[in-house]
């Protein structure tokens, strides 16, 4: 049990700022998923907490204690690489068992103990079928998971898991995340969660820390992230198809504010244009529409309200359809629940739901609208 | 530009069978993609249409010209494997350049292709580096130029962009759509992940234990499955499973699972007649499930909700109704919690039927 601090805390590799004056908090038994793309600094932060790194400025605390000069072993952490870091000569049930068997838990557990538990999270993790298993015999899914169940066997004051699940296909991603998430539930160990993936953090986190080029964007519930990003960075990683972007500009006619893009005047919401009056700086403001909140119709169904384009691709999920348009210099997605007749290289017109639209300024680094009440 | 056709194509390993008589035409300038779970054959059956295995048995045509016995340089097929297999410290026009090279191509001629493939993939700027030195993605669009750089007449892709992260995923799959949309060349595409083939294909074949299930476009695979493997296979979240029984109630005849009505689905109406009393397999998706905070009517199943799963606007409900657990797709305005009563309906035109004793849809024939 353990609260995770960092007081802004920047970590510098030969000159290149990795994470840059970052502060938060992870409370006490909390699932906290890192959101970032490749090259963010997730797993910098990982290894920061975890002591394999010093930080260049400011302070980790732990339970209330500053760490930066306690060793990794003294941390009580339980670490899950990515690249799995298994021992080749073990079996499947001697890596799990191996950090149980460790001489700084010498005496701490049974041989009953210890088997118990390495059967007990094989079979969590659908790994129990391999216990006899080389190392050398798993593919990356199943190595994954072993190094997974090597590290759930402990129960450490915090949990770190960096791109736990990555190497799992999606339908056992699907299975495990809802595995991970009761297991972290049920024991309530504090747990770091790194991800590229956006659906593994609104799947599983309490909360998320998004975060870009080692500049933390948002802290946040799922919920919270997805309706109210900070920026166009975090409206773009949350939600899938990404949302769509269009710069625009302001306009005020009569009692009127309309955004133009590409020649094309969608008028904005009276309660929207309200807040974007007061809020807006610069009238070139970015748009942001979700493909759930754009409709995409043949162009000759009725007059022009929205945008045009040119379908470039067709891709059915089963349950949905999301269809690319080109428009002018955009490849516009449009995510539709039922198929509609339009073909490859068909002209449509593309209708914007304005009332469910995001404005951004128009470098993309604030948000205008939504704002919280 | 070639159509494909696999004549009763049989590959063992010793007494292993990888693929058994398989039959199947891919068409000329098709989007074709080989589905299933690793071990299925799907790969097996790749590297021989491209020449690299030999067949146990059976006969592969390329444009009804029997290639069968033809080395794989003279079948004229390119293939880019998932790890690439490029040359690291060659630069990325030396590699693009080395199957022209390897056929003695004049110099002058390799300079003008390689210089064209490069503009097309996006390349040119890059063209000096060695290939060591590039990201994930850019390796990967190499590795694609040097296979079409060939001009083959089919282009076989193994699992190309199954290892990248998932943004440089999403953007792969459109680039290859993009390429494909524009030589339009007979293309088989093997991958394990269904959202892969089902979002890329013409059409897809699904394989499993060797053989062929089902061929179809994407959208009648998914409304269509031949049988209870396919229709677990095809759709994310995965199809709900559970057993039911088919029972007359007076006049009525009713689906019911462990003594719950379910309904009774119309467009099963012909071939069900022969099941009464007797046990099916039900599938349906979790879209397909809707999901209610009370109780009303006959036909609800009533549940407790043990995880929920939010994604973005919808939540996945993991619903455990006694004899199965159910996962239906919700609103995410539903707000269902753990541990909580809830009802559930299927949506009768959207159930499957499946005979237990062989997976087989009941609708098989009908369905195609």
């Amino acid at each position: 049990m353990a609260k995770v601090v960092f007081e802004n805390v920047t970590k510098v590799f030969d000159e290149e700022i990795a994470v840059g004056d970052l502060s938060f908090e992870c409370t006490d038994g909390e699932f906290f998923v890192l959101l970032g793309p490749s090259g963010a600094g997730k797993t910098t932060i990982m290894n920061l907490i975890a002591g394999l790194e010093n930080v260049t400025h400011g302070n980790i605390l732990i339970d209330g204690k500053i760490v930066n000069d306690v060793e990794p072993r003294f941390r009580d952490i339980a670490y899950a690489f990515e690249n799995y870091s298994l021992y080749p000569h073990l079996n499947v049930y001697e890596n799990i068992g191996f950090p149980l068997k460790s001489p700084i838990r010498k005496g701490h557990f049974t041989q009953k103990q210890i088997d118990d538990l390495v059967k007990n999270v094989a079979r969590t993790l659908q790994i129990d079928q391999l216990l006899d298993r080389g190392i050398t015999q798993l593919s990356g899914g199943q190595r994954q998971r072993v190094a997974l169940a090597r590290t759930l066997t402990r129960n450490p004051a915090v949990y770190l898991l960096d791109e736990a699940i990555a190497h799992l296909d999606a339908k056992l991603r699907h299975s495990i995340r809802a595995t991970l998430k009761g297991y972290q539930e049920e024991r309530r160990v504090t747990t770091l969660y790194a991800t590229p993936d956006q659906l593994d953090a609104v799947a599983m986190s309490d909360r998320m820390l998004v975060i870009q080029s080692g500049k933390l964007q948002q802290v946040g519930t799922a919920d919270e992230v997805y309706r109210f990003p900070t920026n166009q960075f975090v409206a773009t990683l949350v939600g899938y198809p990404q949302m769509n972007i269009f710069p625009a500009r302001l306009i005020s006619e009569g009692n009127k504010m309309l955004a133009r893009f590409n020649g094309i005047d969608l008028q904005v919401p009276g309660k929207i244009k309200r807040v974007v009056e007061k809020k807006a700086k610069d009238p070139q403001v970015r748009l942001g529409i979700r493909p759930i909140d754009m409709t995409l119709k043949p162009m000759n169904d009725r007059e022009l309200k929205g945008l045009s384009g040119k379908i470039r691709m067709v891709e059915h999920y089963g349950d949905y359809v999301v269809y690319s348009a080109q428009s002018e210099g955009h490849l516009i997605k449009v995510k539709m629940e039922a198929e509609i007749a339009v073909n490859v290289g068909e002209k449509v017109c593309l209708e914007p739901d304005m009332d469910a639209v995001y404005i951004f300024t128009g470098d993309g680094e604030k948000t205008i609208w939504p704002v919280r009440d | 530009m070639a159509k494909v056709v696999l004549k009763d194509l049989d590959k063992n390993y010793g007494k292993v069978v990888a693929v058994e008589s398989l039959n199947l035409t891919i068409h000329d300038k098709e989007f074709f993609a080989l589905l299933g779970p690793s071990g299925c054959g799907k790969s097996s059956t790749l590297r021989m249409i491209a020449g690299l295995e030999e067949l146990t048995d059976g006969d592969i045509f390329f444009d009804d010209v029997r290639v069968t016995d033809l080395s794989s340089r003279d079948r004229d097929v390119a293939m880019a494997f998932e790890n690439y297999a490029l040359y690291p410290y060659l630069s990325v026009y030396r590699n693009i350049a080395f199957p022209l090279e390897i056929r003695k191509v004049s110099q002058n001629e390799i300079d003008r292709k390689v210089r064209e493939v490069a503009e097309f993939m996006g390349l040119t700027d890059i063209l000096n580096q060695n290939v060591k030195s590039l990201s994930g993605g850019q390796q990967q669009r190499t590795g694609v130029a040097r296979a079409l750089v060939r001009e083959p007449s089919v282009f076989l892709l193994d699992e190309p962009i199954s290892h990248l992260e998932a943004e440089l995923r999403t953007n792969m799959r459109t680039e290859l759509q993009r390429i494909h949309e524009d030589i339009k060349v007979t293309t088989v595409y093997v991958t394990h992940d269904q959202a892969e083939a089902m979002t890329m294909a013409d059409r897809i074949g699904i394989m499993n234990l060797g053989k062929l299930q089902q061929v179809g476009t994407p959208r009648e695979i998914f409304a269509y499955p031949v049988n209870e493997f396919v229709a677990g296979f095809v759709g994310e979240p995965a199809m709900n499973f559970l057993d039911c029984t088919l029972q007359t109630e007076g006049e009525s005849v009713n689906l019911t699972t462990d003594g719950k009505k379910i309904g009774f689905p119309q467009q099963y109406e012909e071939t069900i007649r022969g099941f009464m009393g007797r046990e099916l397999r039900l599938g349906i998706r979790p879209s397909d499930v809707q999901c209610f905070a009370g109780e009303e009517e006959d036909r609800l199943i009533p549940g407790e909700v043990v995880f929920v799963e939010p994604r973005n606007e919808k939540v996945l409900v993991n619903v455990n109704i006694g004899n199965a657990e159910i996962v239906a797709l919700a609103d995410s305005a539903l707000k269902p919690k753990a541990r909580t009563k809830i009802y559930l309906r299927l949506i009768e035109k959207a159930i499957h039927l499946f005979d237990p004793a062989n997976g087989d849809n009941l609708n098989r024939i009908s369905g195609g």
